[in-house]
């Protein structure tokens, strides 16, 4: 035991075993630390660059759809470069092009291998006479308002003024507030020149197409759903017979043509497309978002939905031009019946006391059971049909609400020349 | 016969523990000097500043110069016409800290005229 204990005395000091493993365990936990310091300065430092760039090729595509915006004379078809603050860094290119009432307008920025591409459907403020409620031109007749009716905003009626109105097939007390707003004398024309609105709409019939689309754009043999997006050229179907449009979903810049009536059943699914022909009727229960452009007559029938923006315009040089929509439809939009002035057809938009439009409604001659409108109504004269009679200038059961209409409601640069553009709607 | 390792004291693990916490609380504390003094993080808030003015710019349709400070960081707004068009602005924020540009923003802004009745 005794010389045990000496050995042990007498043997020089030793660090335990575990103490090696203890400093490896140490310096590999510290070169951890080091590296992970050095990869988060690293990787801060690309996402840093990569946030910038992203939101800088995100302003300068904003801005090139301002660009587009504040220059109303930009050429359609003609993609145009810009650098835009002149330094070389900022290009951005942009091109528009119309589309129905609207105009489609694309931005595309690019800098240092990034891009960003914005799309926009672009429509326009209303100009002055959109800003009242109803505006009805001077036909010596005075407006007589009867039931429930009123007008709520400002509103243009004939020199003989506006009064309350009675019906024998109405019983109803008479409206107390007739006008809202303030009341002005109107004058014996629209505002907005029904010519120049009608050569414009003419453009829009099956023979001059190929005028308001590009040269790239592409046939569509056989009618299967299409989702397609608004940096694609249009896609046109082309009819020379009646035809009806059922079981598809359509999407894009997609225009069906026909020479003869079209159809649109229920449970075709249209999204911002284009639709021209001499006739077309749209079924019952019908939902979408399309422009439509008949020379005779379009008819919207019972319990249709058609969401903003969407467009019904029916315009003839020849012969009359009808837009009927029926019980219970909801339009948002514009709503457009249009003839030359002078025309022995006149233009006619009847609509139903349940019918519901949000928008900008405008009849070059006569609109007949005025509906419920949010938004503004421009008509040569109001009547109001019954089976046996008809009655001028008479609104029956019907509310015209101006100020319910939301301020960044846009409408069509054809009704509104005057007034300034803005964003409708983001494409996709 | 395979020599054993023998295992570690109490003290080893101690001592071990000890340093691990230090180099630790060094590590973090070295990190949140970084954090707050990195270009990185000051070109960040930098961003962050110039954008939320921006968005108050356009919001407000504040179309003047001004220069306002943010702690130690100088925001400095001019509004000029974009090419001579009529409805179009050149929206640009510089934010400074130290003389030093640490954000840059410019923006073409669309200001249609308020419709008159």
């Amino acid at each position: 035991m005794n010389r045990g204990s000496a050995g042990q005395l007498h043997q020089p000091r030793r660090l335990a075993a575990g103490a090696l493993s203890l400093v490896l365990v140490i310096s590999v936990i510290i070169s951890a630390l080091l590296l992970s310091l050095v990869f988060l300065y690293a990787s801060s430092q690309t996402l840093l660059l990569h946030y910038r760039l992203t939101a800088e090729v995100q302003r300068n595509a904003r801005s090139g759809l301002a660009y587009l915006l504040g220059d109303p004379a930009f050429p359609n078809f003609q993609p145009v470069s810009l650098d835009l603050y002149g330094q070389g860094n900022d290009s951005v290119q942009l091109e528009k092009r119309p589309w129905g009432l609207f105009d489609v307008v694309i931005a595309r920025a690019s800098k240092s291998g990034r891009q960003d591409t914005v799309m926009a459907l672009v429509g326009s403020h209303f100009a002055a006479p959109g800003l009242a409620a109803l505006y009805v031109a001077d036909g010596q007749k005075p407006l007589s308002l009867i039931g429930t009716s009123q007008v709520v905003g400002d509103c243009y009626t004939p020199r003989s003024g506006i009064r309350p109105g009675f019906l024998s097939t109405h019983n109803q007390p008479q409206p107390k507030e007739l006008v809202t707003g303030q009341i002005r004398i109107s004058k014996a024309s629209l505002p907005v020149r029904v010519d120049s609105t009608v050569n414009c709409l003419r453009d829009f019939s099956q023979g001059a197409v190929a005028a308001w689309l590009p040269r790239q754009a592409q046939a569509l043999r056989t009618l299967h759903s299409i989702s397609r997006s608004f940096s694609q050229p249009p896609l046109v179907w082309f009819q020379t017979r009646p035809a009806t449009i059922q079981h598809v979903a359509l999407s894009g810049p997609i225009v069906l043509v026909s020479t003869h009536k079209l159809l649109l059943e229920s449970d075709a699914r249209l999204d911002n497309v284009l639709i021209i022909a001499p006739v077309v009727v749209v079924k019952s229960g019908f939902q979408g978002r399309i422009q439509v452009f008949a020379r005779d007559t379009i008819q919207v029938q019972a319990d249709c939905q058609l969401a903003y923006p969407s467009a019904l315009c029916a315009y003839n040089t020849q012969g009359a031009a009808t837009v009927l929509l029926g019980e219970r439809s909801q339009v948002s939009g514009i709503v457009l019946a249009a003839t030359p002035t002078g025309s022995t057809a006149p233009s006619l938009l009847r609509m139903h006391e349940s019918t519901r439009v949000a928008g900008q409604v405008y009849a070059a001659d006569v609109l007949e059971n005025c509906g419920q409108i949010t938004g503004t109504v421009m008509c040569r004269r109001l009547g109001y049909a019954t089976a046996s009679s008809f009655y001028e200038n008479y609104l029956v059961d019907s509310r015209i609400e101006r100020d319910l209409l939301p301020a960044d409601f846009l409408s069509a640069k054809l009704l509104n020349p005057a007034a300034s553009l803005g964003i409708l709607a983001w494409l996709p | 016969m395979q020599k054993r390792l023998s295992a570690s004291s109490l003290v080893e693990i101690t001592v071990a523990a000890v340093i691990l916490v230090l180099v630790f609380t060094l590590a973090l504390t070295i990190c949140a000097q970084l954090g707050q003094h990195h270009p990185a993080q000051r070109q960040l808030r930098g961003q962050q500043l110039v954008q939320q003015l921006a968005a108050t710019t356009i919001r407000t349709h504040a179309w003047y110069a001004k220069t306002t400070m943010v702690g130690p960081i100088t925001l400095e707004r001019i509004v000029s016409p974009y090419q001579g068009k009529p409805h179009l602005l050149q929206l640009q924020i510089q934010a400074m800290e130290q003389d030093e540009i640490i954000a840059h923003y410019q923006e073409v802004i669309y200001v249609p005229p308020s419709p008159t009745p």
